[in-house]
């Protein structure tokens, strides 16, 4: 039977995987001569190596975002300052206007400190311009040199009361310098605001470049993960399902398959153990066929012997049985008298002579009852039969040896034993053989046989207070021609053979 | 201590040193005006506007001392010298500088009909201020690099002030005549040594 592989035990979506670049990739990391430990560490290694990037990539689009911030700021500030020297301006006019109309100096302590305050605005602007606008403000300050003479001018004529050389100055000087310092002014707003332009679209770019990035980074890390996931999990998978089906192959006693795995790591290793247990096992396997084999060709022979053995056994008790059947009916006969007369010195050899032909006849019996079981020969004649006239057969059988030894021997059949189903003959015959070791081992004491019915079964008990058998023993006791030991058959007798065809015919009767 | 005080302080020392100083022949009077006593803590000024120019911080300069207790910019002079007492005699023409926001020099001495030159070093607008008594007031805004050259006739000590920046004093001493007082404009020690 041909062994089916990991791949075709693998759920479609999984197949289809393995049989793209994907698959190639997973045996490729199968390959590599690398421990399961370092390949789960180098994927784990991987994807923190690409967070680790992300999250420099990250603080560099941050930080990038922040500098063009902190620009844009600037540029703010910038512009703000820019706002606060047209505001300045606007109020020195403003003041001027008032201490003119007003004809006072009280108004002119604001125009110089308005004027002063451009000059600190200008000098943080001059600070923090780029150097493209350093030009630009140099023509501010330049302006503004000759606006601190027109208005120290201005405030001088006021305090004077020389209202029209001030209205002269106002008119001829200031106005025209304002406007100058007015028109660089908003040159240099424009310029800044040209300039936050940049940043802004600076921040905007990189806003959406972190982003992009940030983005992109989670789905490579993700996708990453599930790759060296898929990648690693199948290149541990694929060995360990090979294996598997490796070990049911071994398990239903097919043996000398091998697991065929790319994988140069522990499951690599693992796989070439298997083989090697797998071609031990077959070689193994095909010894123990050949010892079968041969054990199975000894066994028929055997069996074949012991048939001939049995048969034979059966032809020569049948044999026996004739002429031995004559002598003990001839000499029944003559001790009968037919013959005559028996003198008494020949009675006594006479009846030597039936007893041992018929305890020959018995052993002979024996024999052929065995023959027959072993050989397959013998059936039951299975009928309904009455438990207390077998019990009362074997009893009445049996009463004289009991009375002779002085032994106590009764026999009890409960007297709501029905009728039972069995073959009634060879039950009488395992009770005799049960009953009769029973009173040969039994000196003195008692030997009870009873019967009862425990559901649907009869059980049959032979009890006696003789010597007992060895815990060790009792197996033996069942086995053809043997006795507990050889003391045993000097000094009691028997052949060794009626327990054992009692343990058959019980046998028989309950198959 | 105000500088007027300062200076008075200054005057007093010499002039009572003077009072048991028996001249018998020409000779040379050298001294340093020193203020007995414990040294006052130098003020600071915490300054908020025009920073760009001025700084954060200015010292108050009501005294400026030596460690050893010497007065700076202290004035002296002797208002009826022996005769054929030479020397001492102050220009006719001084400089007065407004320059980090200050006036530099502090302290200058002109002759009765003398007069000094207010310079403005500072890229702002100052505004000098004085209201004397016996010389006629002023108060002229200044731009950066603008000369103004007030002339005085009468022997007076004067304040002079910024109209912009508060902390701002400077002091013009008008000296009398020079053929009745002698002068000194006194320095205790080398002016690397003054704080």
């Amino acid at each position: 039977m041909r062994r089916t592989t990991a791949a075709e035990r693998m759920p479609p979506p999984v197949l289809a995987l393995l049989a793209s670049p994907l698959g190639a990739l997973v045996r490729a990391v199968a390959r590599v001569r690398a421990s399961v430990h370092v390949k789960l560490l180098a994927a784990f290694l991987l994807i923190t190596v690409l967070f680790i990037a992300m999250t420099v990539v990250s603080l560099l689009a941050v930080s990038e975002t922040a500098r063009q911030t902190h620009l844009l700021d600037e540029a703010h500030e910038r512009v703000g300052w820019s706002r606060q020297i047209e505001q300045a301006l606007a109020m020195q006019m403003h003041f001027t206007s008032m201490a003119l109309l007003s004809e006072g100096a009280d108004s002119v302590s604001l125009i110089l400190r308005e004027n002063n305050r451009f000059n600190d605005t200008l000098a943080r602007l001059e600070t923090a311009a780029p150097a493209e606008e350093r030009a630009l403000i140099q023509a501010i300050r330049g302006a503004q040199e000759d606006a601190m003479a027109t208005v120290a001018d201005i405030a001088n004529a006021v305090r004077d009361r020389r209202l029209a050389d001030a209205m002269t100055a106002l008119r001829t000087r200031q106005e025209p310098t304002y406007q100058k310092i007015e028109t660089l002014v908003g040159s240099l707003v424009a310029a800044e605001e040209s300039r936050m332009a940049s940043p802004r679209t600076s921040i905007a770019d990189a806003h959406h470049r972190s982003l992009r990035l940030t983005a992109g980074f989670a789905v490579a890390s993700v996708a990453l993960a599930l790759v060296a996931g898929f990648v690693i999990s199948w290149s541990f998978i694929l060995p360990v399902r090979e294996a598997h089906g490796f070990l049911s192959e071994v398990a239903q006693g097919r043996f000398g398959g091998a697991v065929v795995v790319p994988n140069r790591d522990e499951f690599g290793a693992l796989a070439e153990h298997m083989n090697w247990m797998s071609r031990e096992l077959h070689r193994l396997d095909d010894e123990q066929r050949v010892a079968a084999e041969r054990l199975r060709s000894l066994n028929d022979r055997l069996a074949q012997a012991s048939r001939a053995k049995s048969e034979f056994l059966a032809n020569m008790s049948h044999e026996l049985r004739t002429p031995l059947n004559a002598i003990l009916g001839f000499t029944e006969i003559m001790l009968d008298g037919l013959y005559g007369e028996v003198p008494p010195a020949l009675r006594e050899p006479l009846v030597d002579i039936q007893t041992n032909g018929r305890h020959l006849l018995r052993l002979i019996n024996d024999v052929l009852d065995l023959s027959k079981i072993e050989a397959g020969r013998l059936e039951l004649g299975v009928a309904e039969y009455s438990v207390q006239e077998i019990v009362d057969v074997v009893h009445t059988s049996l009463k004289s040896l009991a009375i002779e030894k002085g032994l106590t021997f009764t026999a009890q059949v409960a007297a709501d034993i029905p009728r039972a189903w069995g073959d009634g003959r060879r039950l009488t015959q395992c009770l005799l053989n049960l009953a009769g070791n029973a009173l040969k081992f039994t000196h003195r004491g008692r030997v009870d046989l009873d019967v009862r019915l425990e559901g649907e079964w009869l059980t049959y008990r032979v009890s006696d207070t003789g010597i007992g058998i060895p815990e060790g023993e009792i197996e033996k006791i069942f086995a053809e021609f043997r006795q507990v030991d050889t003391t045993i058959t000097r000094e009691y007798g028997g052949t060794g053979l009626g327990l054992s065809i009692t343990k058959r015919l019980v046998e028989m009767h309950a198959s | 201590m105000t500088p007027s005080r300062a200076v008075l302080v200054g005057v007093v020392a010499l002039v009572m040193g003077l009072a048991t100083l028996h001249v018998a022949s020409a000779g040379t009077i050298k001294g340093a005006v020193v203020l007995k006593g414990a040294t006052p803590e130098l003020r600071k000024l915490a300054v908020t506007i025009d920073q760009y120019v001025c700084g954060k911080e200015k010292n108050a300069e009501d005294l400026l001392m030596s460690p050893q207790g010497g007065i700076r910019n202290a004035v002296v002079w002797l208002d009826k010298p022996p005769t054929g007492t030479t020397g001492g005699a102050p220009p006719a023409t001084t400089t007065m500088d407004q320059k980090d926001c200050s006036f530099a020099p502090r302290v200058v001495i002109v002759p009765a009909g003398g007069r000094v030159d207010f310079l403005n070093s500072d890229r702002l607008l100052h505004n000098l201020h004085s209201t004397p008594s016996a010389n006629p007031p002023f108060n002229r805004t200044q731009p950066r690099g603008r000369t103004i050259t007030i002339s005085f006739s009468q022997p007076e000590i004067i304040r002079v002030t910024c109209d912009l920046h508060s902390w701002m004093r400077g002091w013009v001493v008008v000296a009398g005549r020079p053929r009745r007082t002698s002068w000194w404009a006194t320095r205790t020690r080398p002016p690397s040594r003054w704080r």
